[in-house]
């Protein structure tokens, strides 16, 4: 189409990073605040003290609970407070389905101490913003995961096509000219890709092998044919699960779990249990399966078997079976990152990160690249410029914002109001909905003066927030050694802080050019005073 | 990128419009052709045939849509999609109806 090979697949990567940038952003955004959803819950949940109960106690409370809500279940999961992903035991359940549906299920969170459910203010917490990035919001779920897997589509695309039109990646690599207003943004747009191309690529495709199996149905179908049967059929086979107990349907009492436990950790080593795998509890043909604690990629967790009436160890089984089985738990593994430790989680908070400026980089380079051609017009620029201009602006900085008040209103909500953890979204995206309308108001660049304010200021006083609607404040967290708590606080701090430093140095750059730059631009003539803050069109600028 | 201008035309519109079909539709259901056809050939069991079929349906995916853009002619585009879905297609069917593959 164009007259070469990579003229072609420049056009690809423009266009097609244009057309989905936007969701990719909100799904980039969300997805690396998922690296520290935990965290989020708990600061989300400032009432809540760490549960720190032993594993007797966690497994004593957890059963007395599930006898109570759910005996006769088909399965029980308990997880004990002892990793990163659960600081507070957490139970589930599953009834027996009727006609081969699935049964009823039910989850909860206890205190250890008390054997009672937790308490604590009504929040979505970090679960929902990570939720976010994946199943979107007020969509029904497969319409969310099908926008979320064709913009993924696209991403790889332009993550291949990106590498493709780079003739020197590594010379362009090492180019930064700043102050050059188009080339910087464009040496700035390769800098963020290539630094993290890796974890960009891995991150894009294991998001897509996520729910391959709803975004290429047919060739699951074409071996194993259509319908529930089939696909169980499928997933039986893939995840080898031949060890599956039937139901005898005759009570028998669940055999000491503590005791299956002191197995699992003389093999594995104290604190080395993630979970208990309950299948039929209360049957005779009851069966334990007690999993490791991740400490690689691989996602899945290597599993003792222990048979739930006698407490015999029936099998020792390894976390990995086949190959390709394996590729994909790795890609899975890879993408959540449970197994990261904390200094190996800041990393994948910060490539997270760069993925999400090396979108914003790219969206901004679009507007730059046209805007000096796009002022010259008799009319201003078109509508669809502006458009592009205005959804830049409402998501990269409007984005962050109404994540900031989605933390406000976990504060300022009163605690006790009945449909409190909804509204803390409603608020997100109605501060979201304000920040894209926001720009119709305001000429562009004042507009982003005026939004990364907003965003500093939304930032940086949330730990003033935080400091008078709760006890555990910065000071607080310091003196006491909470380190989870006065993270949050001064992530948000540096937060504001970066946002006000943007403020600032795009309001210098503001005056130092004359109030509307589209009536004095003359063709030809670029000089440093007439310079355009953000859309300089350098002389050298292709 | 630049020399759109210069030929955005009605002709040009649609010359883009017939590549994005190709690329979406065509693409996937050559994705899905192929990883069907590997998933049958693939001497592993049934179920890691097909898992690694579906891992490999996004590179192939992706193969497909690099491809139609790249090539001058939109009927080359098309073609290099058509001839290969059609040839993987008819052997992955005659694999299934003679009882080689399941």
């Amino acid at each position: 189409m164009k007259s070469g090979f990579r003229q072609s697949m420049s056009w690809v990567h423009t266009w097609g990073g244009l057309t989905v940038g936007w969701i990719l952003f909100f799904v980039f955004l969300t997805g690396t605040l998922g690296y520290f959803d935990t965290e989020i819950d708990r600061w989300m949940k400032p009432e809540l003290p760490k549960d720190n109960a032993t594993m007797a106690q966690s497994l004593a409370v957890a059963e007395t609970r599930l006898q109570q809500q759910a005996t006769g279940a088909e399965r029980w999961f308990i997880s004990p407070p002892t990793n990163r992903d659960t600081p507070n035991l957490r139970i589930f359940w599953q009834m027996p389905g009727e006609d081969g549906k699935r049964g009823t299920t039910g989850n909860e969170l206890l205190d250890s101490s008390t054997g009672e459910p937790v308490a604590g203010r009504a929040t979505g917490g970090g679960q929902t913003l990570y939720r976010m990035h994946y199943a979107l919001h007020y969509l029904p779920t497969t319409v969310a995961y099908w926008i979320v897997g064709i913009c993924s589509m696209f991403m790889l695309v332009a993550i291949i096509t990106g590498v493709v039109i780079h003739k020197k990646i590594f010379k362009d690599f090492f180019t930064f000219r700043p102050q050059k207003g188009q080339r910087s943004w464009l040496d700035m747009h390769n800098l963020l890709s290539v630094t993290a191309l890796p974890f960009h690529f891995m991150i894009t495709y294991s998001g897509l092998i996520f729910f391959a199996f709803t975004y290429m149905p047919l060739i699951v179908a074409s071996s194993y044919g259509t319908g529930d049967e089939a696909e169980r059929k499928f997933f039986d086979e893939l995840f080898a699960e031949d060890d599956k107990a039937e139901r005898a349907n005759s009570p028998a009492t669940l055999a000491s779990l503590s005791a299956m436990v002191a197995i699992a950790e003389s093999h594995w080593g104290e604190n080395q249990v993630r979970y208990l795998d309950i299948a039929n509890p209360g049957d005779a043909n009851a069966r334990v399966s007690i999993g490791r604690q991740l400490d690689s990629p691989l996602r899945a967790s290597p599993e003792l078997v222990f048979d739930g009436v006698s407490g015999e160890l029936l099998n020792d089984k390894a976390a990995a079976t086949s190959a390709p089985r394996t590729v994909r738990d790795t890609f899975l593994g890879l993408h959540e990152g449970l197994f990261a430790n904390i200094a190996l989680r800041w990393l994948y908070f910060f490539s997270g990160l760069l993925g999400t400026a090396m979108i914003a980089t790219g969206m901004i380079l679009w507007t730059v690249k046209r805007r000096p051609v796009q002022l010259k017009k008799a009319n201003g620029p078109d509508f669809g410029h502006r458009l592009v201009e205005s959804l830049n602006l409402g998501t990269i900085v409007g984005l962050p914002i109404a994540i900031a008040a989605y933390f406000w209103a976990n504060r300022l909500l009163p605690v006790d109001f009945a449909t409190r953890s909804n509204w803390e979204v409603h608020i997100l995206f109605l501060v979201f909905l304000g920040t894209l309308l926001y720009p119709l108001t305001r000429r562009i660049l004042r507009g982003w003066v005026d939004l990364l304010w907003v965003a500093a200021a939304a930032y940086g006083l949330l730990p003033i927030i935080n400091a008078i609607t709760t006890d555990r404040h910065l000071a607080n967290s310091i003196a006491q050694g909470d380190w989870l708590f006065a993270s949050v606080d001064l992530t948000f701090l540096c937060t504001g802080i970066l946002f006000a430093v943007a403020a600032i140095k795009l309001q210098q750059r503001l005056h130092q050019t004359s109030p509307d730059p589209a009536n004095n631009k003359k063709p030809g003539t670029v000089n440093k005073t007439d310079r355009h803050p953000i859309s300089t069109q350098s002389s050298e600028a292709t | 990128m630049a020399k759109i201008q210069l030929t955005s035309d009605s002709r040009y519109r649609w010359q883009i419009a017939l590549r994005v079909v190709a690329a979406i539709f065509g693409g996937y259901a050559l994705a899905n052709i192929a990883a069907i056809l590997l998933s049958y050939l693939l001497p592993m069991p049934k179920s890691d045939a097909v898992m690694t079929g579906v891992l490999l349906s996004f590179a192939i995916y992706t193969g497909a849509i690099m491809w139609v853009f790249s090539v001058r002619s939109i009927r080359k585009a098309w073609m290099g999609l058509v001839v290969p879905s059609l040839i993987l297609g008819v052997l992955a069917l005659a694999l299934r109806f003679s009882g080689v593959a399941p």
